[in-house]
């Protein structure tokens, strides 16, 4: 049995009633009855928040903001749909009754006609076959915009982060902080380093552009780690080329972070062998 | 000399008297810079503690505009700057005494000096909240301030807006702007009138010609 999400859309129809409509199918279904659970997270690799259980139908259309309730004593900050800058993952597992179980992830984004949608495939595999002899492994760490706020440093009156160096909220106001780090591949451009004299002292900045692939949406604040050196990065801007609206690859402006900057105690997994040259 | 009667103004660690007179800007630097990592002691009671090392302090306690700093960009910080330092006349002629006998001339004036502390951090939230231990904390030992280091008055800490700045990230910075205020003295000794009694031999035509000159010192010699 597999599951497919074949459609996410945004819908706006009045300021109380806007959300995302999403459609899945099943093939190769089993003779079984079938029920499908939804889940939702600012990351394809999560943690995903569930929205719905025990769906029987195809689509739904998720209006939900306030799911799920933050837990006792907390504060939630709502999701909203209508952010320019936000991408949702949803996540739909179907649980046939036999107990087979499948899952597929998809972002919002709209569908290209199928002559481009293969032109689409073909310069996303280009850039792939590039990121073969020039490309370094990363992870994304998305920024958390919606969830629990922190408990420890987040004042919920004036909605401001009090201790920059939170263990919890790593600076964020949201409780972990990032969600889960996706591991991509990207380009990551010669830097360019500046070192300035200002009312701090000397100030050093190394900026550069780390050039990816499409998935994930990469958003201003989020923070790409090298995975071989764990040198952290901040986006400060980022551009796409598109295909009739459709992202094809990703550009983004990142800075060197400070080795001190409570980003770096975000836990990634860069436990790993480093590559001998 | 700076100061009042029974203290210099002059921080309490030692620095080298010669090169770094009291009153002079290092010197106000020096002192506000050990008021402020006395409030962030590690008994104060604070979520930030103060380190003299740069790498184990959670807060960083500099000057502004400082080269010599090896940790860049770390935050939480305070910076320490000095802004313009204006002499206040008082009397006239700056005139404080004179000593007849040998006619040296006491001086003084209210040396008033600019100072803005800056309270930098990556959270607006976190900027305000250091902004304001640091305000509060000039506000409420004025008094104590003044007595200790030779200061003879002080104006209320102002705290201003906290705005970003661009660095290798957008960090917020709070201003906190006052005054200080602290007598100078300085002294003239004419050395004309020292040099009355010298003599002079003059030789003129083969004939010794001895006189006993006498300077005209700023009218008041005879």
């Amino acid at each position: 049995m597999d599951v497919l999400i074949t459609r996410t859309i945004p819908v706006y129809r009045t300021p109380e009633d806007h959300g995302v409509f999403i459609q899945w199918t099943v093939t190769t279904a089993p003779s079984a009855d079938i029920i499908f659970t939804l889940e939702r997270a600012g990351s394809p690799t999560g943690p995903f928040d569930v929205i719905l259980t025990n769906l029987t139908g195809y689509y739904f259309f998720d209006k939900f903001r306030t799911v799920p309730e933050p837990p006792l004593g907390a504060t939630r900050e709502n999701l909203n749909f209508l952010s320019l800058v936000r991408t949702i993952y949803y996540k739909i597992t179907a649980t046939a009754s036999t107990g087979a179980v499948a899952f597929s992830i998809n972002g919002v984004k709209t569908a290209l006609p199928p002559r481009q949608e293969r032109l689409e495939r073909k310069i996303k595999r280009d850039l792939a076959v590039g990121f073969k002899f020039n490309g370094t492994s990363a992870y994304i760490l998305k920024r958390k915009h919606w969830g629990v706020r922190c408990r420890k440093c987040f004042d919920v009156l004036t909605k401001k982060v009090t201790n920059s160096k939170c263990p919890v909220c790593f600076g964020t106001g949201f409780e972990g902080g990032y969600e889960t780090p996706v591991l991509i591949t990207g380009r990551f451009t010669a830097p360019n380093s500046n070192t300035d004299m200002t009312p701090q002292g000397l100030s050093d900045t190394t900026k550069m552009r780390f050039i990816c692939a499409d998935y994930p949406d990469i958003d201003p604040l989020d923070v790409i780690v090298d995975k071989y050196r764990n040198h952290r990065f901040i986006v400060q801007q980022q551009s796409e080329t598109e295909l009739r609206r459709n992202t094809i690859h990703q550009s983004m402006v990142i800075s060197f972070l400070s080795t001190d900057s409570a980003e770096y105690q975000i836990p990634v997994n860069t436990d790993m062998v480093p590559v001998i040259y | 000399m700076a100061g009042h009667e029974t203290k210099q103004v002059r921080p309490k660690t030692a620095q080298d008297h010669l090169r770094i007179a009291a009153g002079s800007p290092l010197a106000i630097q020096g002192i506000f810079l050990e008021i402020i990592r006395e409030r962030f002691r590690p008994d104060a009671g604070l979520e930030w503690v103060w380190d003299a090392d740069p790498t184990l302090t959670n807060i960083l306690i500099e000057t502004s505009y400082n080269e010599e700093i090896e940790s860049r960009n770390k935050v939480p910080a305070v910076y320490v700057t000095r802004l313009q330092s204006t002499p206040t006349k008082m009397a006239v002629g700056d005139r404080s005494t004179v000593h007849l006998p040998d006619h040296q001339e006491v001086f003084k004036a209210l040396m008033r000096i600019d100072l803005q502390l800056e309270c930098v951090s990556n959270d607006e939230g976190e900027s305000t909240v250091i902004a304001d231990i640091v305000q509060f904390m000039i506000l409420a030992s004025q008094d104590v301030i003044q007595r200790e280091f030779g200061f003879y008055s002080f104006t209320h800490p102002v705290l201003g807006q906290t705005l970003p700045q661009d660095r290798e990230q957008v960090k917020w910075a709070t201003p906190i702007s006052f005054s200080v205020e602290f007598w100078i003295h300085w002294a003239q000794v004419p050395i004309a009138p020292l040099l009355q009694q010298l003599s002079q031999k003059i030789t003129l035509q083969g004939r010794d010609a001895f006189r006993q000159t006498v300077l005209n010192s700023m009218r008041r010699a005879t």
